[in-house]
């Protein structure tokens, strides 16, 4: 029961309203989106207005509404990645996937999201896969990666 | 010390200390103005019009009137040559994104600014006033903003009817363009910006529907009784018409005729 | 561990690390924080200990360890006691390191880092990337193990806040640190000792102390590296900010894009707190601290104070008025002290060596070493601490390398979104917080990113704009609305529709944003646009009149083609390109579709025989 999860994460923020943030970090992490319905019931359990809850949810770029892809592929647009052409990734993605940062493939197979600067600019482009960094990134390299996870799935079926 | 001597266009005054500039200039009569400030809201400093020029030792810098507390001896100016530009700029900006609309209009003509950016047709200009009586004075929160940056918006939750709206219509009476609408079509009140729809309680003399049923349980959890309850279910028309000899024993008979 | 209850348990503890640690006469010292492990620094890690276990000697012992600096080489190791340096290794080489440089002794020198000319430098101080360093803060990454608080303490952790609470008033503490001259690292600049008078001396109870870790300057990573380095230093440094001001309550508010240095934070002060230096009655001296940590949630402009402490507060991170200062009213209302994380780990060196050994590193006001995170189109990329007044040409050149395959340096960003592009001119300016902004840039986080020729300046002042239009919180009229105008004109010119009256309404907006906007955001938004504008001005005219974009990377502006006396026909290009763009046959000119052409460039530095060509 989704409630029971929940509550302990809401036990292990001290049931605390100030600390409606980290909550929503940990619903993040542990269904890699915030269900609404779970937003729903934290607004009535920590008796926080739905509309702050919402307001948070989609004012950090840390959260989603819609669940995310198999495979989330982060692009960095640090300064850094950018004047090493990073944005060319970015770029090459949208047209491969039809998709605009932020959204998932039809078959769920993969999320697009860009960032600003993950912190690793010595070895940018930067290119995160599932928490994996890549690091000297272009768009040749993106592509292969890319075809070894599809074809990873086609194993798969 | 808790006064302190300031200057503003040209007048001296005595002031309390941590008094706004907003309330000075109310005092003297001069007129500054303003898009996300009402007197019954906490400043919120979000609109900038009411941006000023303050003078302290030698050093000038721009500050916005409605949530700037004078702390010491300052020489205000309200509506200079820089304050007029930046003021201007604001008011190009805001028509950028709604086109002439209420007070944008109303500023835009007085300050006889011709847009370079084109005019926009959103309807909103995000100044906050409906989020924040909705929060603060009426206490639900209905509403907040949602997004950020230029894609900012004022919203419902998920932009789904709000389960908490009241109906109160508050957030349509502070908006300074007029963007939040209350329309009451048969026995619903539909309140399209914010998604709400709400049902209508019928008035007790004419039977016409007037107000929203969850309103009335909100005033009631407010109350806490039924003392005077029923001026509440009374329209204004009949208020008008009957107040005193059909309303009072209407209420003491506790609302049986 | 049983928790240390006072000073000479600490000195106790301290003597019997040594003890132990006297004895590992070898150490080899694995990189190991994001930047490193992303190069691959993980498995090196796992394959030398496997590899030392079958050596069977105990003085020998591999370690985990924050970033040495040098992440242009990564993954890298360090073996004490000689610091010799190995350099851009595979899993393969540990075999032979520990063959050897472990058994016998030797130098490896295929591992090695070599200099322009070929020679072969072996040890980490000779190189000079690391030659005109001052490591401060940072002098103890790439020794310690992060997450094993027995090493900070061996190397002489804690030692400050011992001085302190044994010893020193909080007024004394202040004076200290007033008159070391430390200003804040993580932007403006403040003095660090007048801001904790500030809020010792207001009124109000709890008073808070916050350390800033979430740096959100693109280009910037000294904050993660102290943190994945260095944990403790950052709690020690709190610590004692916390007894100065009278507070005993604190947060590190710090990235979620971090997620190493969140780990790596929250061992140490679970460990922090297990050892006594956190928690009820620190050390036996009746002064009680702790901290939390929240993450932040992705959004550029909680790094502003005041939109940092609304959100520790569970709100949207949306600034607020400062006209009453946050050492005033900061967090839930009450006196806070803010320091960012380099500034805090600053001051365990002070107490300890006494303010006149940190005022005689810098210049006139700016005082101490500042940590840099060298990046973009340097040969030497990676994480440098300096003295304050070195120059930019002595960062840039002698410490990173200068320019990548050589080409033109056309110009150094600093300050992220908030800063500005320095050019040419500057290149011997010395580096401090006024000299800085008095050339329209700003000292910021540390961010520095050098630029190329092949960097358009039209194209970074949109491309900052653009990272602004996303993190802007949109509160405030000038900054939500006057970005978006702005970047409506950059767009245009990048596309070759700008009009020469663009570049004064681009100023005119830029002055208004810098005196309405509500948080430093937005009155700092233009910086970039102005500097380029200022010291760029021909590549806008350039962009404006010619439509021309001399560094080849606005694509509205320029067109591949393949040059058909020059294509052989061998296919590399097609078989490349991302969007099989390219059509023909093998030994048969080729042709670039131009609705397909993403203009990615990979045709272009990839034909072996020039025939692509860029207009």
């Amino acid at each position: 029961m989704r409630k029971l999860e929940v509550d302990k994460i809401l036990e292990k923020n001290g049931w605390s309203k100030n600390k409606i943030v980290g909550i929503l970090q940990d619903i993040q992490d542990s269904y890699s989106y915030l269900p609404e319905d779970i937003l729903i019931y934290i607004s009535e359990k920590l008796n926080i207005p739905l509309s702050q809850i919402y307001s948070i949810s989609t004012f950090y770029r840390a959260f989603s509404l819609k669940p995310k892809g198999k495979y989330r592929i982060k692009v960095c647009l640090g300064t850094a990645c950018h004047v090493r052409g990073g944005y060319m990734i970015a770029e090459f993605l949208k047209n491969k996937f039809g998709i605009l940062p932020g959204e998932t493939t039809e078959d769920g197979l993969f999320s697009f999201d860009t960032v600003n600067c993950l912190g690793a600019c010595a070895i940018g482009p930067i290119v995160v896969i599932n928490e994996k960094y890549y690091g000297q990134m272009d768009v040749r390299k993106t592509e292969k990666i890319i075809k070894g996870l599809e074809n990873e799935k086609n194993k798969q079926f | 010390m808790k006064s302190v001597e300031i200057i503003i266009d040209g007048i001296k005054k005595i002031v309390p200390k941590r008094i706004t500039i907003l309330k000075i200039a109310q005092d003297v009569g001069i007129e500054i103005p303003t898009l996300c400030y009402h007197s019954a809201i906490e400043p919120y400093g979000a609109c900038r019009l009411c941006i000023v020029e303050i003078e302290r030792n030698g050093r000038k810098r721009y500050v916005t009137a409605c949530n700037f507390p004078v702390e010491d001896e300052i020489k205000i100016e309200t509506n200079n040559e820089n304050v007029v530009k930046i003021r201007k700029l604001i008011l190009e900006l805001l028509i950028a994104k709604v086109g002439y609309k209420g007070k944008v209009k109303e500023y835009a003509e007085k300050y006889e600014v011709e847009p370079r950016f084109g005019i926009g047709n959103d309807d909103c200009i995000l100044c906050g006033l409906c989020v924040n009586v909705c929060k603060e004075i009426i206490g639900v929160s209905a509403i907040s903003f949602s997004q950020r940056g230029i894609e900012r918006k004022v919203s419902s939750p998920f932009e789904k009817e709000p389960t908490n709206c009241i109906g109160c219509g508050a957030c349509s009476f502070v908006c300074p363009v007029d963007a939040i609408k209350v329309e009451d079509i048969k026995n619903e009140r539909i309140i399209k910006k914010i998604n709400a729809k709400l049902e209508l309680e019928k008035c007790k003399i004419c039977q016409k529907p007037f107000i929203p049923k969850k309103l009335i349980e909100y005033i009631k959890n407010k109350l806490g009784a039924n003392v005077l309850l029923d001026i509440f279910l009374i329209c204004n028309e009949c208020k008008g018409k009957n107040y005193v000899d059909k309303l009072l024993p209407f209420s003491l008979t506790g609302g049986k005729k | 561990m049983k928790k240390i209850n006072s000073f000479e348990e600490l000195e106790k503890l301290r003597k019997k690390l040594k003890g132990i640690k006297d004895k590992e006469k070898i150490i080899i010292s694995v990189c190991m924080e994001t930047g490193c492990i992303a190069a691959g620094s993980e498995e090196i890690y796992r394959e030398l200990r496997k590899e030392i276990k079958k050596v069977k000697n105990k003085e020998i012992k591999v370690i985990k360890t924050g970033c040495h600096g040098f992440s242009e080489v990564d993954p890298a190791i360090v073996i004490y006691p000689e610091k010799i340096f190995y350099i851009r290794l595979s899993p393969n080489d540990v075999k032979e390191i520990i063959e050897k440089t472990i058994k016998k002794g030797e130098i490896v020198e295929r591992l090695t880092y070599k200099d322009e000319k070929g020679q072969i430098i072996p040890y980490l101080d000779q190189i000079p990337f690391y030659k005109k360093q001052k490591r401060l803060v940072l002098s103890l990454n790439g020794l310690i193990d992060p997450e094993n608080i027995e090493d900070y303490i061996y190397y002489g952790g804690y030692t400050a806040l011992s001085k302190v609470l044994s010893g020193m008033s909080p007024e004394e503490v202040i004076e200290e640190i007033k008159k070391s001259g430390l200003r804040g690292r993580g932007g403006g600049g403040f003095p660090t000792g007048k801001k904790w008078e500030y809020c010792r001396k207001a009124e109000g109870y709890p008073k808070y102390v916050i350390c800033n870790a979430d740096e959100g300057d693109p280009g910037a990573f000294m904050d993660r590296s102290v943190i994945e380095g260095n944990p403790h230093s950052v709690i020690e440094g709190m610590i004692i900010g916390a007894y100065a001001i009278g507070s005993n309550e604190g947060y590190v508010y710090i990235r979620h894009e971090y997620p190493l240095a969140l780990k790596r934070l929250k061992i140490a002060i679970e460990q922090a707190r297990e050892y006594g230096f956190l928690g009820e009655n620190i050390l036996g001296s009746g002064f009680s601290f702790d901290i939390d940590i929240v993450r932040g949630g992705g959004a550029f402009v909680c790094g502003e104070s005041t939109a940092l402490m609304a959100s520790i507060e569970g709100k949207v991170g949306e600034p607020r008025a400062k006209y009453i200062h946050t050492v005033e009213k900061g967090l839930y209302e009450k006196p806070t002290c803010l320091n960012n994380v380099e500034t805090w780990a600053n001051v365990p060196f002070i107490i300890n060596n006494g303010w006149e050994k940190f005022a005689e590193i810098g210049t006139d006001t700016s005082k101490g070493t500042k940590i840099f995170s060298l990046v973009g189109k340097v040969k030497n990329t990676g994480l440098v601490e300096v003295p304050m007044g070195i120059t930019l040409r002595e960062i840039i050149f002698d410490i990173g390398g200068g320019i990548k395959e050589n080409k033109k340096f056309k110009g150094v960003q600093t300050g992220g979104p908030s800063g500005g592009v320095i050019p040419e001119k500057y290149l011997d300016l010395p580096v401090d917080f006024d000299r800085l902004n008095e050339v329209g840039s700003m000292m910021g986080s540390g961010g520095m990113i050098v630029m190329d020729e092949d960097t358009c300046m039209v194209d970074v002042a949109r491309y900052f704009l653009n990272f602004l239009k996303e993190e802007s919180c949109g509160k405030c009229v000038p900054c939500r609305e006057g970005i978006n105008q702005m970047l409506e004109i950059l767009n245009r010119i990048t596309q070759g529709k700008g009009k020469k009256e663009d570049i004064e309404i681009l100023k005119e907006i830029s002055d208004f944003m810098q005196k309405a906007s509500l948080c430093a955001l937005g009155t700092t938004a233009p910086n970039p646009v102005l500097t380029t504008i200022t010291y760029f001005y021909d590549e806008y005219i350039n962009h404006i009149e010619q439509k021309k974009c001399s560094a080849g990377v606005c694509k509205d502006l320029i067109e591949y083609f393949v040059n058909t006396e020059k294509c052989t026909g061998c296919t590399l290009c097609a078989k490349n390109c991302p969007v099989n763009a390219i059509e023909g046959e093998r030994k048969k000119i080729h042709k670039i579709n131009k609705e397909k052409c993403i203009k990615c460039g990979i045709c272009f530095t990839i034909c072996k025989f020039n025939a692509i060509e860029r207009k």
